[in-house]
């Protein structure tokens, strides 16, 4: 019911026009330049119909910049946006098929939170009934059925939050945006939402887009993740190839820890510190091999591991889930492993290995 | 129990002062001036005897000033609340240098005295003053043009704008706590910049434009020097008529009840200004 209801959107003529296999979003070329600080570089991206992507990268990274150029309010210094095979470049944020839940939501506080989420559909001259049925469907989705007749300011954080969601998803969207939503939220309830969210999604479907800075939020929610540093794109993938493959070193320290052991590539192999080389296409050089601490072995189980080295635990630590260890390995360099036992101690000398499926390679 | 009674007896002798400047310089002045509009004046002597002779005189007399003070002040008051509204939207919008720049701008206007206004505007308006000269000096007029000063337009331009920095201040005011990202929020559910103005931003200043209108519209009623200054002799205000009964013509209780009179269309012009922005300036 749901799901036809927003692929009938009202903003969505031209749907018909456009190849099925097309991608929903595509950004071309799509640049920010602020008076000759580079907030966005260009960067080319496409979003497919159904996607729920995340934008994630530390603070001024560009993230918020480049949704913003998705919702018109900022206008790309080059490049082109399409949506849905038309091009918004230039079109105000009242014109475009996109809507927007903002960081501090951005509620009306002179309407109550019915006003609120019927906003947009009043403003589109829907008849009245129309809104208040839509409204009333909205007011379910979100579960906001008790507090409906309030002023948003009489509202949680994460009630207001559920306001802000209502109101973007009423007006059918053709791609949701969301900033940083869940920012202001504590813990608990940003888990919640997160919960909400996924079952927002599985239930309405549609195409969100979430800028985080959060990887655990990216990876609990996206199904394809975007990596952004000093307005780069720097990989877009699902969690897993996000995770297990990172392209680059950022994103390998980014998302997740990792430990990286120097190397040099020649001739498409790359040369480990004890004599072992693999198969790893790429220019020549120095490369860095990145794998994550739990999947580092150490003791007994890292002696039948590919890859297997000696050194000694230089500190441990207890954290509950896992034991953390640092060793320092002959060839000087220090790894840190998560283990699920703790029976070394500082100073005890170790194997420490892993398996070449877990490993990576990228440019140092 | 007696902590919390006491504190409450302390907070409530904290106000004493207050109402008795308002009491005692405010209110029993215009309780007294209530019953002596009732008065008559025999050989510059009230006669203690109530009658509504005072105000069959404004009835059949003073109507026509009374409306003309009225409508004036209501225009005065209307411009006044624009340009204020226009100035501090444009200080709010503008949080850069160049909004503080005009809000320091507005605060120094402050300083110039009521008079210096009056004397700058005739210096403009005047049949030699700069504008006449400039129109004569372009060719645009063959003889300079008395209706500048001496004029209800002279009146309107003096007020509004000895008034206008006392009309921003509470617009921008109550335009400064409004957040921004509500503004892009209103956009990005399909409002025109003017929607947006029109569904989050005016709605929300209601009270203030009141405040702004309200002001405008009283000090300009009460006004009498300024239609002497520069209004010339067909503008005639309340303000003077009232004036020159308790001045000249000693008549105290016939000043008394043009005060109420004007006092009452005040009243009816503020509240009809508050139902129309109730309902116009309302969220769609």
């Amino acid at each position: 019911m749901l799901q036809r209801a927003i692929d009938s959107s009202p903003h969505s003529p031209i749907t018909d026009a456009v190849p099925a296999g097309a991608p929903l979003v595509r950004l071309t070329g799509v640049a920010k330049d602020y008076n000759g600080f580079q907030a966005v570089h260009p960067l080319d991206m496409t979003i497919e119909r159904g996607d729920f992507v995340s934008i994630l990268g530390p603070s001024g990274c560009g993230k918020t910049t480049l949704l913003r150029m998705l919702g018109g309010f900022i206008t790309p210094s080059q490049g082109r946006i399409e949506v849905d095979g038309v091009d918004v470049t230039a079109l105000p944020p009242e014109k475009r098929a996109t809507n927007m839940v903002f960081q501090g939501y951005g509620l009306f506080p002179h309407m109550s939170v019915r006003q609120n989420i019927g906003y947009g559909l009043r403003l589109a001259r829907t008849p009245a009934r129309e809104v208040a049925e839509r409204v009333e469907e909205m007011v379910d989705l979100v579960q906001l059925g008790a507090f409906a007749e309030r002023a948003p300011t009489a509202l949680s954080g994460g009630q207001q939050q559920r306001v802000a969601l209502a109101r973007a998803l009423i007006m059918r969207p053709k791609v949701l945006l969301l900033d940083e939503p869940f920012a202001a939220l504590d813990l608990k309830l940003r888990k919640a939402m997160q919960d909400e969210m996924r079952r927002l999604h599985d239930a309405i479907g549609g195409t969100f887009v979430f800028v985080t800075h959060d990887q655990t939020e990216a990876m609990a929610l996206a199904n394809r993740i975007a990596v952004m540093e000093g307005g780069h794109l720097r990989q877009l993938g699902t969690a897993e190839e996000i995770y297990l493959r990172p392209a680059n070193h950022f994103v390998s320290a980014f998302v997740g820890e990792a430990n990286f052991v120097r190397a040099t590539r020649r001739n498409g192999r790359v040369a480990l510190s004890n004599g072992l080389t693999v198969v790893s296409p790429g220019e020549d050089g120095e490369v860095e091999i990145g794998v994550r601490p739990e999947r580092l072995m150490i003791g007994a189980p890292a002696e039948g591991a590919d890859v297997c080295l000696r050194g000694s635990v230089t500190e441990r630590l207890f954290l509950g889930a896992h034991v953390q260890y640092r060793v320092r390995t002959e060839s000087g360099e220090t790894l840190v492993a998560n283990a699920l036992e703790g029976h070394f101690s500082p100073g005890d000398s170790l194997r420490i290995g892993w398996n070449l499926a877990d490993q990576w390679v990228v440019a140092s | 129990m007696m902590g919390a009674a006491v504190a409450t007896m302390r907070r409530n002798l904290l106000l004493v002062p207050a109402i008795a400047v308002l009491g005692g310089l405010f209110l029993v002045p215009l309780v007294w001036f209530l019953v002596v509009s009732f008065y008559r004046v025999s050989l510059f002597q009230l006669v203690h005897e109530p009658n509504l002779s005072n105000y069959a005189r404004i009835w059949s007399d003073y109507l026509g000033p009374i409306g003309y003070t009225a409508g004036i002040s209501a225009l005065i008051a209307v411009v006044t609340t624009l340009l204020a509204f226009v100035v501090a939207h444009l200080i709010w919008s503008r949080g850069d240098r160049w909004g503080n720049f005009l809000l320091g701008a507005t605060l120094l206007t402050l300083f110039g005295g009521y008079l210096v206004k009056i004397y700058a505007w005739r210096t403009l308006l005047g049949r030699e003053g700069i504008v006449n000269n400039t129109l004569v000096g372009l060719h645009l007029t063959d003889n300079p043009i008395d209706a500048l000063l001496y004029s209800p337009l002279a009146v309107v331009l003096v007020l509004v704008s000895y008034l206008l920095p006392f009309a921003i201040l509470p617009v921008y005011g109550a335009l400064r706590p409004i957040d921004p990202t509500s503004l892009e929020a209103a956009r990005d559910l399909g409002a025109s910049p003017w929607g947006v103005l029109r569904d989050a931003v005016l709605p929300r200043i209601v009270p203030a434009l009141l405040t702004a209108f309200a002001l405008s519209f009283l000090v300009s009623a009460g006004d009498y020097v300024t239609p002497r200054m520069v209004g010339g002799t067909r503008t005639q205000m309340m303000g003077n008529f009232i004036e020159s009964q308790f001045g000249l013509r000693m008549n105290m209780p016939l000043g008394a009840a043009m005060t109420f009179s004007t006092l009452l269309t005040s009243i009816a012009v503020i509240a009809a200004a508050w139902i129309g922005m109730r309902t116009f300036l309302r969220a769609k």
